[in-house]
């Protein structure tokens, strides 16, 4: 796979400074967390594809995490559906076992999976459309600890280098004839992807340590208030946009606060 | 700057009456260069090859400059009672160019991190003795108070760049120490601009070359503008270009701006041209610090530090042991001749002389490790390659373009070129780990695409660069058993051959240590080990002395041979000219995806084919070199070794001056 770049500046919403677009996925995450109302849930994801194509994000990255997010969905749907623990009504019944498929249990087990294709779907419009410096630079003008931000943006560098790693020892694997791809499902784990934990692991310490050596000598951690080149300040856009993004939100809040607590969505309802 | 006749003069009497020539104090370098250069003139008259003619001092002058690093009996273990630096004594003058020599593992690193506090600071250790840099004890300080004075890039281009664009990379320091923005844009501007970046502003580093990626690990810490610069190996990993990129701006950063540079180095053939100072390691100690052409006249103890000699160096320490009893009637306070254009402008006055008589027949093929001959065009193809194409992304450009080539069994073929020629990925294609986009690849008469990877890891090994991502398992002798397993041998078959290719290795006494116990070069001979127990028909070596130290690079090169001569076929990859033109007799010159010549080695290394090299940023190997320029004096044009010019210049026989085992 092709590394994933950062164009700074192709859209509005890669212009949008990083501390609009944290709020707006934060609120968006927290709304999708609280929310079973599985209408909202598609509305929201709805949404989210309007700012992919808004944010000119090739689509084609959306079928990987479709893909991901629908299967888990899938499996909480079905697992709900069979055994959900509160359930009323009983659609029908499976053919040869003959265990009842819970309508209450479909739609909370679809819900759960409109909430993670949500998240799923949202959480790239942040990391695609923000350099990691204006990423960790709005985590930090949030009072989020410096410390913190670094790291956590030190961990999306080790995706890339975590996938290098285990390319490099299986192409090695490879050259002494031990082909992973050929293998049957359980020979691959326990001796294609097993055996690979120790290098994979001490090649990541050695290349962490060299990292922090890196960064030690340019002085992080130093007790002075921290300076940031990128300019994160709040433009009139900025302000347009959480204007219009809160309104959103308000809207969102209002159709789970009268749900009420006793509902998941409008449409199952417990006793 | 000239050197002044009468310096010379009275250089060659003290030389004459075998008296001492006094020398400045340690900071005064220029005095000490002319005078070393004008005693080289004394040294070369007296075994034939006259004076040196004009001398360009580099350094301005230095003796006047106060002490900026003082290390007084360092002690330093990572582990108790283990100790790896063992009483470092070491003072370095403001502004002066440092370089640190010595084996794999005596410590360079280890003294680098003591500089900014890296160690014992962060990384923690035994310590002892007193370390002052730039009036503060570094051990005492947190780091980032020592990075205001010392920037710090390491070996791996890869591993210090973190940032996703280079500008944001560069700002990195200037914003921890709350430098104000408007300050940062500007120093940026004044990094880049310095290490020649500055068009790259907006790109991301992982877009850069090596040599480029090392150049914004050295912006990235001079935007604070530190005093010192150290440096651990930052060339280790780099093309011939990409070194040269470095080591300029490391000149730049020393001579421009009066920066003191302390780097550790495997590389002589550059160093030499630039530092101030070499300082030895061995057994955790300095045994040598001095100007370079002074440490580089004393062979025996550099090779017992196992620190690389500069072929010219190697060739003036040799000239003077065949002079014998006339070159020591001037002491020991001689310096050996490292630059091209002297040795050139010496050995011209000693033939015009009459005391060097170039041996028109000399004797080809001394030193070198595989016969003149090149196999026979009737010999038994092992690979064929037929108009291979390769490209990584749809979008990208070819990584290779129409590629041919045939290797013949029993041929060693050296492949050069700068990085991204297209070498690496051309021999994975020939594995198996990629496939050509167009194209064909047979190996022993099969194509390669109607093999499975049992099949390709029977006919082709492939040893890559660096040995840590290719050991995985718990011993040595399960490290090589893994592949015969795959090949499905018996048990007996399989323990047979382990214990036959670990005693080729030299590594029987480690049949069950954990491979990551084991010293960088001999985790490298145990990957090559791994591959070598299933007997391939062709056996690729990627860059096989990346990092490695004198006896590391030839015991390595060596070992191929070894493989050699029992029957098996050797393509080497390498940016070391020397070793190519030592081990190889043919060799492939890459560039810009495509083969530009495949050829001899001795032919490719000679004047007709500089122009190719050239365009591709190589050249031949110092030696041949030095031949190619003295072409009008009648000394012969293909030499490839020290060995065969010594033969050339002097008619004497020396079968070999490598001894590494």
């Amino acid at each position: 796979m092709k590394p994933r770049r950062i164009y700074g500046t192709e859209s509005v919403i890669h212009r949008l400074s990083p501390i609009s677009k944290l709020i707006a996925v934060f609120l968006f995450w927290g709304t999708a967390m609280i929310s079973f109302n599985p209408p909202l849930l598609a509305t929201m994801i709805a949404f989210a594809l309007l700012i992919w194509v808004f944010a000119r994000m090739p689509l084609r990255d959306l079928r990987p995490l479709l893909a991901v997010s629908f299967s888990i969905g899938l499996m909480f749907t079905i697992f709900n559906a069979l055994v959900f623990f509160n359930a009323k009504t009983i659609l029908f019944h499976l053919p040869v076992l003959g265990w009842p498929v819970y309508r209450e249990g479909l739609i909370f087990g679809g819900g759960i999976g409109l909430k993670i294709m949500a998240v799923v779907v949202a959480t790239p419009i942040l990391t695609q459309t923000t350099p990691m410096p204006s990423f960790m630079a709005g985590l930090a003008k949030m009072k989020v600890p410096y410390k913190l931000a670094f790291t956590l943006g030190t961990a999306f560098r080790l995706v890339p280098l975590v996938t290098q790693t285990f390319k490099d020892i299986t192409e090695s694997q490879k050259m002494r004839g031990h082909d992973v791809k050929r293998m049957k499902l359980r020979d691959k784990v326990m001796k294609g992807y097993f055996p690979l934990f120790v290098p994979l692991v001490l090649t990541l310490l050695r290349r962490s340590q060299d990292l922090d050596i890196a960064v030690e000598s340019r002085a992080f951690g130093a007790p002075t208030k921290r300076t940031f080149l990128v300019d994160i300040g709040l433009k009139p856009r900025d302000w347009v946009f959480l204007t219009l993004f809160l309104v959103a939100f308000s809207a969102a809040l209002y159709i789970i606060l009268l749900g009420g607590g006793e509902t998941i969505g409008s449409l199952v309802h417990f006793q | 700057m000239l050197a002044h006749p009468t310096g010379c003069l009275v250089s060659s009497v003290y030389g004459f009456c075998g008296v001492r020539q006094p020398r400045g104090d340690q900071g005064n370098v220029r005095l000490s260069t002319d005078a070393w250069r004008c005693q080289l003139n004394t040294v070369h008259y007296a075994i034939g090859l006259g004076s040196t003619g004009g001398i360009q001092p580099r350094k301005r002058a230095l003796k006047d400059a106060s002490t900026i690093i003082s290390i007084e009996k360092l002690v330093f273990g990572y582990l108790e009672n283990k100790p790896v630096l063992k009483g470092i004594d070491l003072e370095v003058k403001e502004g002066e160019y440092i370089a640190i020599m010595g084996a794999n593992g005596v410590g360079k690193t280890t003294l680098c991190l003591h500089m900014n506090g890296i160690l014992p600071v962060v990384l923690g250790g035994e310590f002892g003795g007193s370390i002052l840099v730039a009036g503060k004890a570094p051990n005492e300080n947190p780091v980032y108070n020592n990075a205001l004075d010392v920037g710090m890039v390491l070996q791996d281009p890869d591993a210090q760049l973190f940032s996703t664009t280079v500008e944001t990379e560069v700002a990195f320091a200037a914003e921890n120490h709350g430098v104000p923005r408007d300050e940062i844009i500007k120093q940026i501007d004044w990094s880049l601009g310095v290490v020649r970046l500055s068009e790259y502003k907006d790109s991301t580093p992982s877009d850069l070359s090596g040599g480029q990626k090392q150049r914004l690990a050295i912006a990235s810490n001079l935007v604070i503008r530190p005093k010192i610069m150290v440096l651990d190996e930052p060339t280790s990993q780099l093309d011939p270009l990409g070194n040269s990129e470095v080591f300029a701006t490391l000149r730049d950063l020393n001579e421009e701006f009066g920066m003191t540079i302390l780097v550790a180095t495997h590389m002589s053939d550059e160093i030499v041209h630039f530092a101030d100072r070499i300082v030895v390691l061995n057994d955790g100690k300095v045994v040598s610090n001095d100007f370079p052409a002074k440490v580089f006249r004393h062979v025996p103890v550099l090779k017992k530090a196992y620190v690389p000699i500069p072929e010219l160096a190697e060739l003036d320490y040799q000239l003077r042991e065949l002079a014998g009893e006339r070159a020591q009637v001037y002491g020991e306070d001689q310096s050996a001749n490292t630059e091209l254009d002297e040795e050139v402008a010496a050995i011209r006055k000693g033939i015009q002389e009459g005391l060097v008589r170039p041996n028109r027949n000399f004797r080809k093929g001394l030193g070198r490790s595989v016969s003149e001959e090149l196999v026979a065009e009737d010999a038994e193809t092992v690979l064929e390659i037929k108009n291979v194409d390769f490209r990584y992304y749809e979008d990208d450009p070819l990584a290779l373009e129409d590629v041919n080539l045939s290797v013949r069994k029993g041929e060693v073929v050296g492949i050069i070129g700068q990085n991204g020629a297209g070498k690496t990925t051309l021999m994975k294609c020939i594995t198996g780990i990629l496939t050509p986009s167009r194209g064909s690849i047979r190996i022993l008469g099969t194509d390669l695409a109607q093999m499975d990877a049992i099949g390709v890891a029977k006919r082709v090994g492939l040893i890559l660069q660096h040995p840590d991502n290719q050991l995985f398992e718990m011993s040595a002798a399960e490290e090589i058993g893994f592949a015969l397993k795959n090949l499905k041998l018996e048990e007996s078959e399989i323990q047979h051959r382990v214990d036959e290719t670990l005693k080729l290795v030299g590594l029987e006494g480690e049949r069950e240590t954990y491979p990551f116990n084991l010293g960088m070069a001999d985790r490298r001979k145990l990957a090559v080990a791994a591959i070598y127990a299933m007997h391939p028909e062709i056996l690729i070596f990627d860059e096989p002395t990346t990092g490695q130290d004198y006896r590391g690079r030839y015991q390595l090169c060596d070992l191929a041979l070894r493989l050699h001569k029992l029957g098996t076929t050797i393509l080497m990859i390498s940016h070391d000219m020397t070793l190519i033109a030592r081990y190889t007799k043919r060799t492939v010159v890459m560039g810009k995806a495509k083969i530009l010549l495949d050829a001899a080695t001795r032919e490719v290394f000679s004047g007709k084919n500089r122009a190719i090299l050239e365009s591709t940023f190589l050249s031949p190997p110092p030696i041949a070199r030095l031949a190619q320029s003295l072409q009008g004096d009648g000394v012969p044009q293909d030499v490839l070794t020290v060995e065969e010019a010594l033969n050339a210049l002097t008619g004497e026989v020396v079968e070999n001056i490598v001894q590494v085992w």
